[in-house]
């Protein structure tokens, strides 16, 4: 490694020391004040839009909210998981740009086998396996090559958006199959198929993420390298996962949309900001200040109910980009407020 | 560190140093020698007009900004809300000069925003730049009925916004005397002014910068100002060039610049953003773009080509450091 | 000459009827009611005036909108529509978009008891699609384009967005009218045209595609789906010196007329659609529905008109764009 970066990482280093020298009790406080204030954010617009949105708070369009949010949810847990991995630094830490592309590629994927007769099974299978190789290529890239993530994910993402052109030859394609009208069309226990894979995930990953071996591992290798190589801890093994695992997301998100669209549909990349902003935000929802898969669920389901209650209330959608810019960087600023008071 | 060491190490920084320029040349052999177009003079000074100078423009933004450890992601933002100021007070008839110089206010007012939700609020300067471009979709569309461009084409109001696109000077197409102003005031400001060491010492180690008493606000938002400032020129750029504004076109040049900014310090010994990296990073992509038209590829294809080669030329070179860095 | 004439004959029936459409007040009102209002976007002159056009009469006509703008995204669109469905308008009207991504979610209003319109989107599920005839756009302007270069000549073709419906269908009658000029070619590979970043984009691609092929007569004209390509390109012929080469394209936004109708330029040719009245019309036929006239046809074709250096003028102002 060359100088600068040993300066870099000594300094990240030092700087994360200082935050290790606030006592545990007082660190605490401060994160939850943050995470109370963005909750209760939160909760403030759930009442607004419960008491001046009509129909808000019906179970359909709760349900409603929750499948329009699941694919976006996917991706973010992607993201998450990849911030996670890599740690938040905004250049070096990780991040993962190809998400969108990705998503539109294995859209792609999934229609055109379906199409060329293969059977869900084997498209469900290829559709994976497209995911997981952009993750693998990712991973290499970022671990093998040890290009930065921002840079390697980016060039990624054009050769996937690419790919999707080569595939589909920009065009609408429609893929009809057994599993798409299953998917579309069932509701187990009264919730569709697309609420319970949100559930489903974010259950599965809270677990995994928070609770196992490896998840807690993932997150001490995003803290600091360093720490996390002295520990013992096979460090680029846990960065591959990482990527591979958004791969994966991406790959289910995939078969999601392909449901809601009926195939495969140009534009997929265009989610990619959302995708970022989602994953970011989701620290203010937790306690370390980290992004968290708790943290993505409760900043997916924000600005999901946003959208739907601006709808519900009629505010022009040229309104909602930047009343969800404002927003999101009021309860963004809060957090870093309260972390600056809690410094002096 | 012993004289035996350093020599060899020496080389090896070399080699890495020269992977992006040498893949830049090695695809302009090749895009010559299969597309006779390709070479010639015209063709030459138009990728330079028509695919170099705008995103040219915000790149050198961005390399302030990634030289300070921030980024901007609302560089689409300010070149829009520049465009769109200038170009409406000229379809209302005003004249060229006070359109131009109210359109860079507008797009300085971007910057002022980004500084302070970074400096005064301190939030991360990829969260606030990111909010900023949500937001400033909105006012766009809000202020365009939806996103009505504005075209300049008929009753066309400046011959002099004409000559800013498309006129010459000494024979060389004036666009092209903005990049070279612009890269002079970047190159200056970084490379020879108190504020150029400021910006290095805040990127490479913020809490030291701090500590050390530098003053890493009034940087900051001297950073985000120049860096929407030149966005802002590049947005009136592209307002003469097409002589209109379509609103959110400046999000085209995003992607372009951060990847120009960060191919481009490969070239520098200590990986550091740098502005003759940027002009090779922001140059290697419009080839890519003009070359690949022109030996006719589907454009399917263009674009997974772009993808690869970019990936390689990084790989090569990050790859060559950290065989430099195991030494 | 009798394609002239057949021209100058259809602009003036088109006008005539676009009149009587326009002033014909017979619609009921819509006091009460809630109109959804669903468009895939509104960054183009056509989306934004067909959407004004639907918005401005619902107002007239008294009732409250409930209006919604994809944003150019599918996902955005259909979530936006799953959300109105559980609103419960009285009608909605669904404008342009993808539509096979669309059919299912059309099916969906119409399963949940809403009645359907459409501009622009053809359906099963529509109970009236109010449009322009894309097929007779598409076929007017192929036709005017080989007239224009004589049957001969090599043009230049944007086709980014074949994806989307009314496009194709242009696209193809492009081809299905070529088929009849042998000595018509598209050069390969076809150009694309972009969102964002569109004028600018043609712009220097066109630039390419004329230092590729320097000389006069290489490139006889290009064609693109809609006009705001066409700006670019008309502009990137204009600086570099190629006015033999045409440029054509569909809509008609005011500027674009302007420049055909501007003898120097080299923008030949625009269909000009009316989508104000489109917009407009899509109303007034929920309207009647909801009134308790279920006889509509399922389809009313707004009429087009194929603006030319010859006509500008005059299509200017019957378009109501004259300044």
């Amino acid at each position: 490694m060359d100088g600068a970066i040993d300066q870099r990482l000594g300094v990240a280093l030092a700087t994360e020391d200082a935050e290790a020298e606030v006592p545990p009790l007082k660190r605490n406080r401060r994160g939850g004040f943050v995470r109370f204030a963005a909750i209760g954010a939160l909760l403030i617009v759930f009442v607004v839009f419960a008491i001046a949105a009509p129909g808000f708070l019906t179970r359909g369009n709760l349900t409603n909210v929750v499948e329009q949010s699941t694919v976006l949810a996917l991706l973010a847990f992607g993201m998450s998981i990849v911030i996670i991995g890599g740690g938040g630094d905004v250049i070096r830490g990780g991040i993962d740009l190809s998400l969108g592309a990705n998503l539109g590629l294995c859209a792609a994927v999934f229609t055109v086998a379906v199409n060329a007769g293969l059977g869900d099974a084997t498209a469900t299978v290829l559709t994976f396996a497209a995911g997981a190789s952009v993750g693998l290529v990712n991973a290499f890239a970022v671990v093998g090559l040890g290009i930065l993530p921002l840079l390697a994910t980016l060039a990624v993402m054009n050769i996937c958006a690419g790919l999707e052109l080569v595939l589909t030859q920009n065009t609408v394609l429609t893929a009809n199959s057994p599993l798409l009208a299953y998917i579309a069309g069932a509701t187990p226990l009264g919730f569709s198929l697309t609420d319970w894979t949100f559930l489903g995930t974010a259950l599965l990953l809270l677990v995994v993420v928070h609770a196992t071996p490896w998840g807690l591992r993932l997150q001490a290798v995003g803290g600091s390298v360093q720490a996390a190589r002295s520990a013992g801890l096979r460090v680029p093994l846990y960065l591959a996962l990482s990527y591979v695992s958004a791969g994966l997301l991406v790959a289910l998100a995939a078969i999601v949309q392909a449901a809601r669209l009926s195939g495969s549909s140009p534009g997929s990349g265009d989610i990619l900001l959302s995708v970022v902003l989602t994953s970011l935000m989701s620290a203010v929802f937790s306690r370390r200040l980290l992004p968290s898969i708790g943290g993505t669920i409760l900043s997916v389901l924000f600005i999901g109910c946003l959208i739907n209650g601006f709808q519900l209330l009629n505010v022009s959608s040229y309104w909602v980009n930047g009343v969800q810019g404002v927003l999101i960087l009021l309860v963004v600023a809060v957090r870093s407020v309260s972390r600056r008071s809690g410094e002096v | 560190m012993s004289a035996s060491i350093a020599a060899p190490r020496f080389r090896v920084t070399q080699l890495v140093r020269w992977v992006t320029p040498t893949a830049l040349i090695l695809l302009f052999v090749i895009f010559a020698v299969a597309s006779p177009t390709f070479r010639t003079p015209g063709n030459l000074l138009h990728i330079l007009v028509n695919n170099f100078t705008l995103p040219a423009i915000v790149a050198l933004g961005m390399t302030l900004v990634v030289s300070a450890g921030g980024i901007d992601l609302s560089v689409g933002t300010s070149a829009d809300i520049a465009a769109m100021v200038a170009v409406t007070l000229m379809s209302l008839g005003h004249g060229l000069a006070l359109s131009l110089a109210v359109g860079l206010g507008g797009a300085l007012m971007v910057g002022v925003v980004d500084a302070a939700l970074i400096t005064v609020l301190g939030i991360s300067p990829f969260l606030a730049t990111l909010g900023v471009l949500f937001v400033g979709e909105s006012v766009q569309q809000l202020a365009t009925n939806g996103g009505t461009p504005i075209y300049l084409v008929s009753n066309f109001p400046a011959a002099g916004l004409d000559a800013l696109a498309h006129g010459t000077a000494l024979g060389v197409p004036a666009p092209l005397w903005i990049v070279l102003a612009a890269v002079i005031v970047v190159q200056v400001l970084l490379g020879r002014t108190p504020f150029g060491r400021h910006v290095r010492a805040i990127g490479a180690a913020p809490q030291v910068a701090r500590y050390s008493g530098l003053p890493v606000r009034r940087a900051t938002w001297l950073v985000y100002l120049l860096s929407a400032l030149l966005c802002g020129v590049s947005g009136l750029l592209l307002a003469a060039t097409v002589k209109s504004y379509v609103p959110l076109s400046g999000n085209a040049f995003l992607l372009d610049a951060i990847g120009a900014v960060f191919v481009g310090t490969t070239i520098s010994r200590e990986a550091k953003p740098n502005v003759l990296g940027t002009l090779i990073g922001v140059f290697l992509f419009g080839m890519l773009h003009n070359g690949l038209l022109l030996i006719g590829w589907n454009f399917y294809w263009q674009q997974v080509a772009i993808g690869l080669l970019v990936f390689a030329v990084l790989g090569a070179s990050f790859a060559t450091r950290r065989l430099q860095a195991a030494d | 000459m009798s394609f002239k004439a057949r021209i100058l004959a259809g602009l003036v029936f088109a006008f005539g009827f676009a009149a009587t459409t326009a002033y014909a007040d017979d619609v009921p009102s819509l006091k009460g009611k809630r109109i959804g209002i669903t468009v895939i976007g509104t960054e183009h002159y056509w989306d934004l005036k067909a959407y004004q056009g639907q918005m401005d009469e619902v107002k007239r006509l008294g009732g409250t909108a409930i209006a919604l703008d994809g944003g150019r995204n599918d996902s955005r669109q259909i979530s936006q529509i799953q959300t109105l469905i559980a609103q419960k308008p009285d009608v909605i009207i669904e404008q342009l978009g993808n539509g096979p991504v669309l059919q299912p979610w059309l099916k969906k209003v119409r399963d949940a008891g809403i009645p359907l319109f459409t501009v622009d989107t053809i359906s099963p599920h529509s109970i009236n699609d109010t449009t322009s005839d894309n097929f007779g756009i598409g076929e007017k302007l192929a036709l005017q384009l080989a007239s224009d270069i004589h049957g001969k000549g090599n043009i230049l073709v944007f086709n980014g967005f074949y994806s989307v419906p009314v496009c194709a269908i242009r696209y193809d009658e492009l081809k299905l009218v070529l088929k009849a000029f042998p000595d018509i070619k598209i050069i390969t590979p076809e150009l694309r045209d972009v969102i964002p970043n569109t004028v600018q984009n043609a712009y220097s691609q066109v630039t390419d595609m004329l230092s590729k092929y320097p000389n006069k007569g290489d490139i006889a004209a290009v064609w693109s789906a809609w006009d705001v390509p066409q700006v670019g390109a008309t502009q990137a012929i204009v600086a570099a010196k190629r006015p033999e080469v045409r440029t054509y394209g569909v809509d008609g936004s005011p500027d674009v007329v302007k420049m055909v109708k501007d003898p120097a330029s080299p923008a030949s040719a625009v269909a000009a659609q009316q989508p104000y009245l489109i917009g407009k019309t899509a109303v007034d036929n929920a309207a009647r529905y909801l009134a308790g006239n279920h006889d509509l046809p399922p389809y009313t074709f707004v009429p087009s008109v194929l603006v030319t250096k010859e006509n500008a003028a005059e299509a200017e102002k019957a378009l109501g764009q004259a300044s």
